[in-house]
This record gives structure tokens, sequence and C-alpha cells, in this order.
């Protein structure tokens, strides 16, 4: 697998917008769990949420983008902006989303009150689905909208599922690696805290019972976040980052081995990983994705945020992580700079 | 009763999006709110959402077009005589800017938030 170096990283999640305000909390013993803060989920099986503080600037791109779409542009302008980006052709924006999902509370006023034979479904209630309704549930619509803003036209994906981040970093490296872009704004972002993400994981069984914040439940708390990353080929300064993917058909939680098969052989001189991400019933004090809640598609990019936060030059780590269906994914920093 | 214009620049307000206070009930849509044709399908969707009402697309053009054929409005592509005087009658508040030359894609450019009320009062004063 190809390397990449890393320049600079911008976040949003639960815990903070910054991966030192990030740890600092999680070292005060903070965990972002508690009553699902962007609706009433009373009536669901998981009633427990983690959300992003407060709401994303101002934009016009809100009528195509959701909540956390919205803050993944914030981290990726935020970033940008701290960075020198190359000419249009040698940019490359890869972005990583969640799973595509309808999202429920679009179609709910749609659909309440139709008729058995659909009747009058105009008036019913189809008059009030959007017109962007379609538009707003294109999966690479975040990609569009940021190469058009940083006028990037290098090679560039958008991918989706719950280990989409790694796949984006490491499709990012390879595209580094071989020269077709010279730097990369990887992009991800996934929210957990929406209604039909929450009656699938019931339905998986991953869901939590707990009326309040307990150290040990049983499931993992859903959550939301963004984050974005800008990476150039390795070089002095620039920690290094390596990620590795894979997947072994389960339907839900892949096997531990899958894991373990993956990671082995590339934590030579590791001092710190950062947590399973297993959402087994077993809190790990000081394991952001525990701490902030789990964030599918964001998890990678989160955790090596807090490893770049933690280690001391000359230290590395490695991010583990693992979602349903049967994906998992390893991912090495060794700090510079 | 709730402030029409009021509710009619919310609205406007929350789809381009620009703080209501930004948003002055005279003001150009598109060269001074900084609206784009998809701001405009917003704007309809949630004015048709507020008040109860549906507003059909380019009816605008349409009424200003009347029984008047499309190359008798705007021939050459460019708004007729009788199409512009049309035009002043439904859109008293931009008549400054209803001048020879206009052209019928350049209707949106003349849309304020005051067009918008005028559409949603006649609309409702038509239902009740």
């Amino acid at each position: 697998m190809s390397a990449a170096g890393l320049v600079d990283m911008a976040l949003r999640a639960p815990l903070g917008r910054s991966a030192a305000e990030i740890q600092r909390r999680i070292a005060a013993g903070e965990r972002a769990g508690g009553a699902n803060p962007l609706f009433d989920a009373s009536t669901y099986l998981t009633r427990l949420a983690a959300a992003i503080a407060g709401e994303p600037e101002p934009n016009k791109n809100a009528r195509i983008l959701s909540r956390v779409a919205l803050f993944a542009w914030d981290c990726t302008l935020e970033v940008c902006t701290r960075v020198e980006l190359p000419a249009a052709d040698r940019l490359g924006i890869y972005t990583a989303v969640g799973g595509l999902r309808a999202h429920w509370n679009a179609f709910m006023p749609a659909l309440q009150h139709q008729e058995d034979d659909l009747q009058h479904a105009w008036n019913n209630g189809f008059r009030f689905l959007h017109p962007f309704w379609m538009l707003q549930h294109l999966s690479n619509n975040l990609q569009a909208l940021l190469a058009m803003h940083l006028n990037a036209q290098g090679e560039g994906g958008t991918f989706g599922g719950a280990t989409a981040g790694a796949q984006a970093l490491a499709a990012a490296s390879r595209a580094l690696a071989v020269g077709a872009i010279d730097t990369a704004v990887v992009v991800a972002y996934d929210s957990l805290v929406e209604p039909e993400a929450l009656v699938e994981m019931a339905a998986r069984g991953a869901s939590t019972h707990a009326a309040t914040v307990a150290e040990a439940v049983s499931g993992y708390i859903p959550a939301e976040a963004a984050a974005a990353a800008v990476l150039r080929r390795p070089g002095p300064g620039l920690s290094r980052i390596e990620v590795w993917e894979s997947a072994d058909g389960e339907r839900g939680h892949p096997k531990p081995g899958t894991l373990i098969e993956l990671a082995q052989g590339r934590n030579g001189g590791v001092t710190l990983i950062e947590g399973t991400g297993l959402g087994e019933p077993c809190y790990q004090p000081g394991n952001t994705l525990d701490a902030n809640g789990h964030v599918g598609a964001a998890s990678t990019l989160l955790q090596l945020a807090a490893l770049q936060e933690r280690l001391a030059n000359g230290q590395s780590g490695l991010a583990l992580s693992a979602a349903a269906p049967g994906l998992v994914a390893v991912a090495r920093l060794d700090k510079q700079g | 009763m709730k402030d029409r214009a009021l509710l009619v620049r919310q609205c406007v307000a929350e789809s381009i999006p620009r703080p209501v206070e930004d948003v002055e009930i005279d003001a150009y849509l598109m060269e001074t709110l900084g609206a784009d044709s998809l701001t405009f399908l917003d704007i309809v969707f949630r004015l048709e959402t507020e008040f109860d009402i549906q507003i059909t697309r380019g009816e605008i053009e349409n009424a200003a077009r009347g029984d008047l054929s499309e190359d008798e409005f705007a021939p050459g592509g460019v708004i007729s005589a009788a199409g512009l005087e049309r035009l002043r009658e439904l859109m008293p508040e931009s008549i400054d800017r209803i001048v020879p030359g206009l052209k019928p894609m350049g209707i949106y450019g003349l849309f304020t938030p005051r067009t918008f009320l005028n559409i949603v009062e006649t609309k409702l004063a038509s239902t009740d």
C-alpha cells in the first residue's frame, strides 16, 4: 500500500472542533453520548446519540448538502486556508460518505397521509416533497461542489460505506504515489444520528437500551462527525500515513480475525493504538471513537487526527476500525513535525 | 394575522441563505441578494408550503404572454413592446428595468421579494 504525507487536518466531532480540544475533553473523562439532541428518539430502540454541537456555517449549498456534509465543507475550507494548494490539475478531491440512505424526514410528510390506492397522491403529500429531493441524495454532491469551489481538476473520487474514509485515504495515497496529483484533499463525513440509520442498527442488534450514559453499554453510541485532511507525497516534516482496508463478507460486524490479519505485521514500533472500533461492550478510556461515538465513514480520519495530536515526534500509532457489513480498516501514522 | 411580507422575506432569506434583516422587500433577488435559478425553485417551494398555494413554474412569463404566441411575445428572442407593456402591469415594482432589449430569461432578474409577495397575495385572494 502507498504511503502519504499528512500536511494538515480539520474536524468537527461531538467532543470538539479540533484534535486538541477532543483529546483534552477525553482526558478529562468526557464521553459524548446522551439523549438524542437532533430529534425525539423516545420511541426508538436506540435512544442514545452524540452530535456535533452547534450548526454549520451559513452556506448556499445547504439546499443540496446535509447538515454533516456542511460540517465537512467547513472542515475542508478551514484546512485549505492553511495550506498552499497546487494548480487545478494537480489537486484531487476524495470524499467519503456514509451509507446512501433515503432520508425519512424528507419522505414522511409526503407519505404519511397517502391513501391506499394513492388517489390524490399529489395533494395528499407529494407536493411537500422538496424539488431538490433527488439532488440531495446524490452521494458525490460534496465532491462536485468542493471541486468547483477549490478549482480541483485532478483525479479524485467518492467512496461510500462505513470504511469509506480509509478507502478514500488509500486511493488518494495511490494517486500521489504514481504522480497523478501533487496534493489530495480527503474529506469524510457520516451521521448515524438519523431515523433510518437507527432503525437499521437496531435491526442488526447494535442497539443500546441505556437511558443514561453508562461506563459500559451494550452496543455503541451512534454519532456524527466530519473531517478533512490534506495529503502530499511523504517528505521531511510530514507525518507519514499508510492505510489498509479489507472485508470478509459478514453481514454484520466482521470476524475479529479479519482485523487482526489486516493489522498483523503493521504494528512494528507502535506506541499507541486508537481503539478497535468494534463496538463491543468494553469501553476503552481514551479511545476516540468510544468517547465521541461511532461515526462510520469519518472514523479513520478522526482516529488519525487523534494520533497526530497524541504522539510525539518519532512515535508511531495504529488506528483500527471495523463496521458492518464485514468491513475493517487499519491506518498507521508515523509522527513527524 | 402574520405579516405576509415578513413571511415572504423569511422564505427568501432561508433559501439564499441570508439573515432576514438583509432581505429588503424591494431588493433584486439575483443582482443584490445573490440568488440563482435553484434558489428560485427553493423559494417557490417554501412559499407554497408556507401559504398552502401552488405557483406554476414560469407563470409570470405565461401571464405576460397571455394569448400572444411565443413569436409575438419575444420575436428573435427579445420581448416585444406588447410583452414589455404587460410585464410592466404584472411587475410594477421592477418597472425601471422593463426596457427594450429585455429577453425572456431576463425576467428572473426583475424578481424581488415584493414580486413573490404580490404572487402570494393574488393566489390567496383567489381562494378567499
